[in-house]
């Protein structure tokens, strides 16, 4: 059954929330973003962050481990119990992406700690294609806004407690999200030659801005960072991209991924095919994130769409 | 290089400067930089701050400022077979910095603007001092980045290989989560520059003036054909490139065709 809330009531309610949790939610600076709520009149629910909720679970630049005068000291994630409110169907199954490949303790410490709060998504702009991704339900609690109401599903045991004392709905409000963009085809890999990559790859300035602002993108590059004169140092994780050079460098110099093409192309691949084989999963949600910060507006879906694969084709 | 003597004594080290605004000097002096590094390095010379009375050789020098005068190369020259390690330090020296703006314009009407009176003077081309000497290692910026100076140190007294950032300054703008600055009308030299001062101009406001030099993988042609897009003409593209490093700019963009063209 779902819970109900008056639309009024809502900053009321976060305010309780925040009593006893850390909230983050969505927040418009100069683009949207997530943020540590510090008053629940802060909150923007118009529309889709550009700058996506994993930083949350994948910090920049995260301590793994310390040392001094040769020992080590583990890092401690600190277990602070955390909601997340005003997260979109696709930023729900972004940490689903995450959660198959982040298996590192810092990372399953602070999904656990973490309560998910959903929102249904009114108006999906130009750029939204989740309903192409085979997207899944997963939350703790997800509001649907209906009238001057929000009626809320219960996803798990600790999203019912949070809404215990609100009152049961009178019926039931679900809807689906209607998407205008759609991608056409997910059966891509022997289009990897095709000659309508290479417009894309033209107009690429391998800024890093998809991968970046992708919530599923996970790369990253160790670092230690020592002080030499204090014998003591640090090794840190910071997100790297694929669409960089750096990135597939080794040692002695060589790069893997020297060329434009393979790095633009890896994105697209990887979200669609590679990620798949190994799951049966797609790795993009069909966020658009992407595309609305490409500063070229490169528009790879669209690219897709536009190549009509043919039988036998195999080039 | 490992420079590490047997006896573990320090590395004997150098700072000068050649002609230049001693700003990247004094940036070694600001804060706890010059603590840092003097804990790891036997600074034989610095004349900034101390009368320089040392003969001897170096395993590293570091040298700000640009050449411009006959002086200059014969210093660098000198310096040079003293130094198993030299390093470039700031804009200037590593690109030419602001004075090459001086290779862009015409010499004559600056010479009179400049001075007017003083038709004996001659005017010389200020280029970096690789074009001079062998230069093994750069930290650039304006002024230098104090953290990629200590960390550079560290690397050089422990042995271990130093790599300046080689991703364009969009990469650390965007993890920033700022919004970008080409999409609020401001020229940013970001995509076609080279990173490693943590998007420093863009997240206060200012639009990226290149100077860490262009991105080794810059696509230019992209680039300045998205700034059309964006309504900005060549010369407003090549004056923000000539600011800092616009000589390294103007090799970079002969490499892409297609904007020497138009
Ligand atoms: S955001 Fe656009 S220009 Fe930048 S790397 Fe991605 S596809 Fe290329
Ligand atoms: S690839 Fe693009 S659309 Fe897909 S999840 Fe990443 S940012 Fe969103
Ligand atoms: S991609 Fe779908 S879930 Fe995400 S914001 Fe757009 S409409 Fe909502
Ligand atoms: S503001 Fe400049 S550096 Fe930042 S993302 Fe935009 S173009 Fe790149
Ligand atoms: S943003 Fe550009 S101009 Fe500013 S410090 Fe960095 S490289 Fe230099």
């Amino acid at each position: 059954m779902q819970k109900i809330i008056e639309k009024k009531e809502l900053n009321n309610f976060v305010k309780s929330l925040m009593k006893n949790y850390e909230v983050i939610a969505p927040v418009k600076r100069k683009i949207a973003r997530f943020e540590i709520l510090k008053n629940p009149e802060d909150m923007y629910l118009d529309e889709i962050t550009l700058v996506p909720l994993k930083q949350f679970f994948l910090p920049e630049n995260e301590t793994l481990f310390d040392f001094k005068n040769n020992k080590i000291k583990k890092n401690k994630t600190e277990g602070r119990k955390r909601i997340v409110f005003g997260l979109r169907k696709c930023d729900l199954n972004a940490l689903l992406v995450l959660d198959r490949v982040m298996s590192y303790p810092e990372y399953i410490k602070k999904r656990q700690n973490t309560i998910l709060v959903g929102l249904y998504c009114e108006k999906p702009d130009e750029f939204c294609f989740c309903n192409s991704m085979e997207l899944e339900e997963h939350y703790d609690l997800f509001f649907y806004a209906s009238g001057d109401k929000y009626y809320i599903s219960i996803g798990s045991k600790k999203g019912a407690l949070l809404v215990r004392n609100l009152d049961n709905a009178d019926k039931e409000v679900k809807k689906e999200i209607k998407n205008f963009k759609k991608l056409e085809n997910k059966n891509i890999e022997k289009d990897y030659s095709n000659k309508k990559w290479d417009e894309d790859v033209e107009k690429c300035l391998s800024c890093s801005a998809c991968t970046v602002f992708c919530p599923t993108c996970n790369c990253f590059d160790i670092q230690d960072v020592k002080e030499l004169s204090e014998n003591s140092g640090k090794r840190i994780k910071t997100q790297s991209s694929c669409q960089l050079k750096s990135f597939s460098e080794v040692a002695g110099g060589k790069i893997f991924r020297e060329s434009r093409a393979s790095r633009f192309k890896h994105f697209v691949y990887h979200k669609i095919v590679f990620y798949n084989k190994r799951f049966n999963k797609y790795m993009c949600v069909g966020c658009g994130r992407c595309l609305r910060a490409c500063p070229t507006r490169i528009d790879w879906v669209e690219t897709i769409n536009s190549i009509k694969s043919k039988k036998g084709d195999k080039k | 290089m490992n420079l590490q003597n047997k006896n573990n004594s320090k590395l004997k080290a150098g700072i000068f400067g050649i002609s230049g605004c001693s700003g990247c000097l004094l940036s070694i002096l600001f804060e706890d930089t010059f603590k840092k590094i003097n804990d790891l390095l036997e600074i034989k010379s610095f004349p900034l701050i101390k009368e320089d009375k040392y003969k001897g050789d170096f395993d590293i020098v570091f040298i700000e400022g640009t050449v411009v005068f006959d002086d200059d190369i014969i210093f660098l020259d000198e310096i040079r077979k003293r130094s198993k390690i030299v390093a470039a330090l700031g804009a200037c020296s590593c690109f030419g910095g602001v004075p090459s703006i001086k290779n862009f314009k015409d010499d004559e009407k600056t010479m009179r603007f400049v001075y007017p009176k003083h038709n004996h003077l001659k005017s010389e081309k200020p280029t970096p001092i690789n074009l001079h000497i062998k230069v093994d290692y750069y930290l650039p910026q304006c002024p230098p980045n104090k953290e990629e100076i200590v960390s550079f140190v560290n690397h050089l007294a422990s042995g271990t290989q130093f790599k300046n950032c080689q991703d364009p300054v969009c990469m650390e703008c965007r993890k920033k989560g700022n919004a970008c600055l080409l999409e609020e009308g401001e020229l940013c030299l970001g995509p076609v520059s080279n990173g490693g001062c943590s998007a420093l101009c863009p997240s206060n406001g200012v639009g990226c003036y290149g100077c860490r030099g262009p991105s080794k993988d810059a696509n230019m042609n992209a680039y300045t054909a998205n700034l059309k897009k964006r309504g900005y003409n060549k010369k407003s593209i090549k004056d923000k490139m000539e600011t800092f490093a616009g000589l390294s700019f103007e090799e970079e963009m002969e490499k892409d065709s297609k904007w020497l063209g138009k």
